[in-house]
């Protein structure tokens, strides 16, 4: 006798009061079986579902015989265990046995393992606070034109998801990858770095799977827009805000909290006496919900705007959060409210009191801030309290007077301790020599390439504020420093991969840029921006995300009008596309998935290596991470890497202590099968490298306009990519490159402007024309 | 000689750069075989150091466009290789140079510190060739470096080194 509870279809949960059989006698016994799922996607299994570390090795290995690690140790030591510190230096091994090659690899390992688990906490975090909220079957529609909504998740998982309950799947799945290859961190674990640099590849891969699933579950969750191109424009900058009103300033990643604080400002009709600024990704999010929220900046912005006390309230959530907020905000008398447990910030957990009961005290006990981990409470919190504290804050909202400013950098002894612990090693002492006598004019051009870590001031001996001495330098400015940058508008739509997959694996639409990205770039923020406007005057297509996509907006013409403003947001040639937070560059891969799949027919479930190998050989795709700071950038850049897209880093990005670089004077690295006829080839050495430094501006567009050639150009396609090279060398080298020869196979190749002079340096060259293969890194890919 | 790095958190381990002068580096580099000198981007804004450079016999490699330029507006034949790819063939023995030999000493001047230090790093473990910090400041992982110079010393420095 068996007396059912309750049976679900979600999972099959079968809940048995009783059984009384001559087998088992029990009550009240669960039974889980898993999921239920009616099969509605056709396409067939590929050999790659749900790979594991061991799954893709061999195609890790074949990237890493080509484009072998590079790598810059940044000490000798290994400092992991407590056999150690171990020198690791000349060749010495440490006490578990481990060299420096395979340390660096486990290093950068760790890195992108971070970055990725930062990724799939936040990918976690919103998809169970959203089917808490709209249930597991709430469906995911991302509109008519995108069939292909989760390019990603549908390679790697091998399902489509419809529902938000399908996520929750394909985080486990991530989670228990995660958890390996931190695992094999450890001592006395993984011995080889060639693994070590697999288990980054498949971290990075399972960061792009995470971060698709966290934005897709937003976009869904908060009807942000669904890949359009018209996304309202919205405002950005240090001026834009309403000083007269509370202001709410938001910090982090995860829009969960930001987004209560809308409803409840809306709720209330508080619209008119609250303003919600942020900084960082979380405003990119807001942003998408709601036109009418202001972003700050980036991450660079985040000391400066705290030092202008502007904002009332604080409300951080998670990632990218200067770790002294707190002390920062207790400075201008404005309030934290932590909001996750990943960012406590030491304050006291006041979740299950009443939001007035905090409010009060928080007034009345000269607290900073406190810690609410319920989103609509928290959101009560904040706007209440902002409210109540905006007219007791008027002096704070101010920077000091100048004479003020003046007196405090007359304390200056020029010990350089300012300039030898600045990351851009910026001549600090000078323009401060200057500031004393009046002349703040040298503090603000170095504020133009300064990015506002304050670690000047911190090694200052003398508490000089210098950071707010450079803000006052340039507080009429920042006053009217105000753009425009269009709302994220999320993934690519599959109309607009149909219209552009040929052009651009046939190479006529000469390349897709991705910036993405930090802040701390090392020459300052407007770099960006002109590369941006260089590669969209020259039709390219440039996706923008997170902190690079407001950097870029802060570049403006003559008319003061930003990039986003000139160009328009589709997914073509010469336009400009925000995806929006860091969560939603996962889309760029999206797209470059999308034309081997809508485009070239490839099939996506679990046939990740055909997909890669694709993009590898025919996608003219490249990234760059100009500004690098987190472990997270490093994860996104590895994830690329993975699916074969080529990856620029700005100067900084060296201390990830590991490259992928190829060799293009050694042809046997280059050598591919030509799938028509199965025969090993050489191939042209394109893209030359997989992960690389620009040491400058200049030298990154150049990089850019060599690694968006692939090997299966078609020879019209390469001479426009060979036209845009030239040219940019010309204009920054006034001579033709000196490898050129290496990436013309053919005289059709060659560009019509230059053909006398290309010729001539191609006979020099004893250059011999080379037929196209049909590239491939697989021998499964060879036609019968 | 002894002097304490220029940026403060560059400690790579237990082994410092000798500390050279002008004299000391001249010394080592016309006793190198086949040296070269890695010109960065942040020369291209020392005027007085790309002439003085120009003026060497020695073969000067220049990582980044404007630097290319600054030479190339004195006249000065120079190569130019990005700096990752640079390292990368530097690291290798068997790659021979712009001039068919594999270089013993390379002398770097004018890169952004902290990708100086980085690519210092690379070839002190994984390469056989000696390296030579010519810069102002003072960097811990190469092999010889010259001390923290004011501007005008430095610039002396490299008259006397390289002319």
């Amino acid at each position: 006798m068996m007396e059912l509870d309750k049976i679900s279809m979600d999972n099959i949960l079968v809940k048995i009061k009783k059984v009384d059989t001559n087998i088992i006698k029990g009550e009240n016994i669960t039974l889980e079986f898993g999921k239920v799922r009616e099969e509605t996607w056709e396409e067939k299994e590929g050999p790659q579902i749900k790979p594991n570390v061991f799954t893709l090795r061999n195609w890790d290995f074949k990237l890493l015989s080509r484009y072998k690690p590079f790598y810059s140790p940044l000490c000798d030591f290994c400092c992991k265990c407590v056999f150690g510190k171990c020198d690791l230096s000349e060749g010495k091994k440490g006490a578990c046995g481990i060299d420096m090659t395979t340390q660096q690899a486990r290093e950068f390992c760790l890195h992108v393992t971070i970055g990725t688990a930062c990724h799939l906490a936040h990918a976690r975090h919103m998809v169970d606070y959203l089917i808490k909220k709209l249930g597991r079957d709430y469906k995911i529609n991302l509109g008519l034109e995108i069939n292909v909504e989760a390019p990603i998740t549908r390679t790697i998982i091998g399902i489509k998801p419809e529902v938000l309950g399908d996520l929750d799947e394909a985080l486990r799945y991530a989670e228990e990858e995660v958890t390996n290859v931190l695992a094999s961190i450890a001592t006395g674990q993984e011995a080889s770095a060639i693994d070590y640099e697999s288990k980054a590849l498949h971290m990075g891969m399972i960061d792009n799977l995470v971060k698709e699933i966290a934005d897709i579950a937003q976009i869904v969750g908060y009807n942000y827009p669904k890949g359009d191109e018209d996304a309202p424009l919205a405002e950005i900058g240090m001026g834009v805000v309403d000083t007269r009103k509370a202001t709410i300033l938001t910090i982090g990643h995860n829009a969960i909290v930001g987004i209560e604080i809308l409803d409840y400002i809306d709720k209330n009709n508080l619209n008119d006496k609250v303003e919600v600024v942020g900084i960082c990704c979380t405003s990119h999010d807001l942003v998408r919900k709601n036109s009418r929220v202001k972003i700050i900046g980036p991450m660079s912005a985040q000391l400066r705007f705290l030092r202008a006390g502007i904002a009332d309230v604080i409300v951080i959530d998670e990632q990218c959060i200067r770790t002294d907020v707190v002390e920062e905000a207790r400075k201008r008398k404005s309030f934290v409210i932590a909001t996750s447990d990943k960012a406590c910030h030491g304050l006291e957990d006041r979740t299950n009191d009443p939001a007035d009961k905090i409010i009060m005290d928080l007034i009345s006990n000269g607290k900073a801030g406190v810690l609410i981990h319920d989103p609509k409470k928290a959101a009560e919190v904040a706007v209440k309290l902002a409210m109540l504290v905006n007219p007791l804050r008027y002096e704070y909202k101010r920077l000091p007077d100048i004479n003020e400013v003046i007196e405090d950098l007359k304390k200056c002894t020029k010990c350089y301790n300012c300039q030898r612990n600045c990351p851009v090693n910026l001549e600090i002492p000078e323009a401060i020599e200057k500031a004393k006598h009046g002349n703040l004019f040298e503090l603000s051009i170095i504020r133009e390439e300064c990015i506002a870590c304050g670690r000047c001031e911190s090694s200052c001996p003398k508490d000089i504020k210098i950071v707010t001495a450079m803000e006052k330098a340039v507080e009429y400015i920042v006053k009217n420093e105000k753009s425009k940058i269009r709302a994220g508008r999320g993934p690519i739509k599959d109309t607009e991969i149909r219209k552009v997959g040929q052009p651009i694996v046939f190479g006529e639409i000469p390349g897709v840029i991705l910036f993405a990205g930090c802040s701390n770039y090392y020459n300052g923020t407007r770099e960006l921006g002109e590369m941006a406007e260089e590669f969209l005057k020259r039709n390219y297509i440039v996706v923008t995300s997170g902190c690079a996509a407001m950097t870029i907006a802060s570049y403006k013409d003559e008319e003061g009008k930003s990039l986003y403003e000139k160009y328009p947001g589709s997914f073509d040639a010469g336009c400009l596309v925000n995806l929006g937070s860091c969560v939603a560059n996962s889309h760029a891969i999206g797209a470059a998935i999308k034309i081997a799949n809508i485009f070239a027919r490839r099939p996506l479930r679990g046939n990740f290596e055909v997909i890669a190998d694709y993009i590898l050989n025919r996608v003219g795709a490249v990234a760059v991470v100009w500004g690098t700071m987190s472990q997270k950038a490093i994860a996104i850049a590895t994830g690329a890497n993975r699916w074969g897209i080529p990856v620029i880093l700005g100067p900084h990005g060296a201390k990830y202590r590991r490259l992928l670089l190829g060799r293009r004077d050694k042809e046997n690295d280059w050598i591919v099968y030509d799938a028509r006829t199965g025969k090993r080839v050489v191939a042209d050495p394109v893209p030359e490298h997989l992960l690389v430094v620009a040491e400058s501006k200049e030298e990154a567009m150049i990089w850019i306009s060599k690694l968006v050639m692939r090997p299966n150009d078609t020879s019209k396609g390469r001479m426009i990519k060979v036209a845009h090279y030239i040219d940019l060398y010309k204009k920054f080298f006034g001579k033709l490159p000196n490898d050129l020869h290496l990436y013309i196979r053919n005289e059709n190749e060659i560009p019509f402007n230059y053909k006398d002079e290309i010729l001539k340096m191609l006979k020099e060259k004893g250059w011999k024309p080379k037929t196209i293969p049909d590239p491939t890194l697989l021998e499964r890919n060879i036609k019968e | 000689m002894f002097t304490k790095p220029w940026y403060h958190a560059d400690s790579y381990g237990n082994r410092y750069a000798m500390v050279i002068d002008y004299k000391q580096a001249k010394r080592l580099i016309s006793r190198a075989k086949n040296p070269i000198i890695i010109a960065g981007e942040l020369l291209s804004r020392e005027n007085q150091a790309v002439d003085i450079l120009s003026k060497t016999k020695y073969e000067i490699v220049a990582t980044t466009p404007k630097t290319f330029f600054a030479f190339k507006d004195r006249d000065r034949e120079v190569h130019y290789e990005s700096l990752n790819t640079l390292i990368n063939f530097l690291k290798d023995e068997e790659w021979e140079g712009f001039n068919g030999k594999h270089y013993d000493l390379a002398i770097f001047v004018g890169i952004f510190y902290q990708l100086l230090i980085q690519m210092l790093s690379t070839l002190r473990n994984f390469s056989k060739i000696k390296t030579f910090n010519a810069s102002r400041f003072y960097v811990s992982i190469a092999d010889y470096s010259f001390p923290n110079l004011e501007r005008d010393l430095w610039i002396e420095y490299l008259k006397k080194t390289f002319l």
